[in-house]
């Protein structure tokens, strides 16, 4: 329900039309919701596989009976500008593709079926993790961690909350999510921690996203447009 | 809202734990990321230590230390685990590895690829991955085997999440935004004067949030 602002501007270089998005993904259920809009589970029609569209408010948002101010646009194209810098290597989320309207953003990424580390640990491994899967899994983290490095990304908010399990062609696979703002480039920034800890609660959409448990397994997808 | 005895050390939220010692004096550097990813791998098998957060958190936060009295961790972990740990965690960032260095020649990193167990680290573009016949002769083994009380541990740890989670959640339902903004400005008041509670943690008792909010005129709670 966000109402379109003055700002004539688009906030993404080289996006989608809404048309474009609408003719290209069906809309399936409402993985969650935040004060910046919603993320829904979509489906690409011509070939059939399941991802994540996060689309976000240009405008206010009416939720609970509260406007909520929209997303900072310098914080969403940084978060953008990333994603494509890191192209979905070495462990990291995938950004498929972008698509803008007058009042929306809409940004399709894959999507981490598999659960939270920890669940992810949890329900895999009941009689106990043996020493080469603590073995993997460090690899994998280190891996995402080395690839940002290489672009002088950092992600500054690695928790097990935010890695979750990809599921594709084989399982066991980690990936470091960002939500908006948890990427930086590394530069000094100021941090005010009891209200981060309330504020990326609220406003993180991705514990929503892999708290799903997807029936159909995500096959890895080529680069976005 | 529950207020029984074990729920008086949980905290409100985990966050500021995974965090690096530099970011505490606001310097960030690409190795404030491999300290987190260590704070991590501890976690995978030690769980989340809630009851003892604030020791855990010293330990890690110290630049020298015995890592194996880390709260809930495993007796059986491989010291070449120990080694990995002590390289992600150092204090100091400038002479903390990098995640590159970590890829290239830490020995427990390597294992599971020594192990003929690659599935999931060659399936997707590597960016340093070695291959098995780069490996030094020098290797320190590791054993092969099931860590002890691991998986429970992760899932008792999950749980956790899911609490301080449900939690915020709810507070996000029931206040509306400017009652959340005065709750955060108290809950920052109370962490300055109360010495006993590590302010750098963030951490809150439940029993003092429900006072907060008790304060607020929120009765319901």
């Amino acid at each position: 329900m966000g109402c379109a602002t003055s700002k004539a501007e688009p906030y993404t270089a080289n996006a989608g039309t809404e048309a474009e998005y609408k003719e290209r993904f069906t809309d399936s259920k409402t993985l969650g919701q935040g004060e910046f809009g919603i993320v829904k589970l979509v489906t690409d029609k011509s070939t059939n596989i399941q991802l994540a569209s996060k689309i976000l408010n240009k405008g206010f948002t009416f939720k609970d009976n509260e406007l909520y101010p929209p997303m900072d646009a310098a914080e969403l194209k940084m978060e953008i500008d990333i994603l494509k810098v890191l192209n979905g290597q070495a462990y990291n989320l995938l950004l498929e593709s972008i698509y803008e309207s007058p009042s929306k953003v809409y940004v399709v990424t894959e999507i981490c079926s598999g659960g939270e580390m920890l669940e992810y640990a949890g329900n895999n491994f009941k009689e106990g993790l043996r020493t080469e899967d603590v073995s993997r899994m460090a690899f994998q983290l280190l891996s995402a961690v080395d690839h940002c490095d290489r672009y002088n990304i950092l992600h500054r908010d690695i928790k097990p909350e935010n890695i979750s399990e990809f599921v594709g062609v084989v399982h066991g696979i980690l990936y470091i999510i960002s939500s908006i703002c948890s990427f930086i480039l590394a530069q000094p920034i100021q941090l005010s921690f009891v209200h981060l800890i309330l504020y990326t609660s609220l406003l993180n959409y991705t514990h929503l996203i892999s708290s799903l448990q997807c029936s159909n397994p995500t096959p890895k997808m080529p680069n976005y447009a | 809202m529950d207020t029984t005895k074990n729920m008086t050390h949980q905290t409100f939220s985990g966050t500021p734990f995974y965090i690096s010692p530099e970011v505490f004096q606001k310097e960030y550097t690409t190795k404030t990321d491999v300290f987190s990813v260590g704070v991590v791998l501890y976690v995978l098998v030690a769980g989340y230590p809630a009851e003892q957060l604030q020791a855990a958190f010293n330990l890690l936060h110290k630049s020298k230390r015995d890592l194996k009295s880390l709260p809930g961790m495993p007796t059986d972990m491989p010291e070449t685990y120990f080694d990995m740990l002590d390289k992600l965690l150092t204090y100091r960032y400038k002479v903390r590895k990098s995640a590159g260095d970590m890829l290239e020649e830490d020995d427990f990193v390597l294992f599971h690829q020594e192990h003929g167990d690659d599935v999931g680290t060659t399936t997707k573009m590597m960016t340093k991955a070695k291959s098995r016949t780069s490996r030094r002769a020098s290797m320190k083994r590791t054993a092969s085997i099931v860590l002890s009380g691991t998986g429970e541990k992760a899932a008792l740890a999950f749980g956790f999440t899911k609490f301080a989670r449900a939690l915020t959640t709810i507070l996000a339902t029931m206040l509306n935004h400017g009652d959340i903004k005065a709750l955060l400005a108290n809950v920052d008041e109370h962490l300055k004067k109360d010495d006993s509670l590590d302010a750098k943690l963030g951490v809150i008792k439940v029993d003092d949030l429900i006072k907060i909010l008790e304060s607020m005129g929120k009765k319901d709670w």
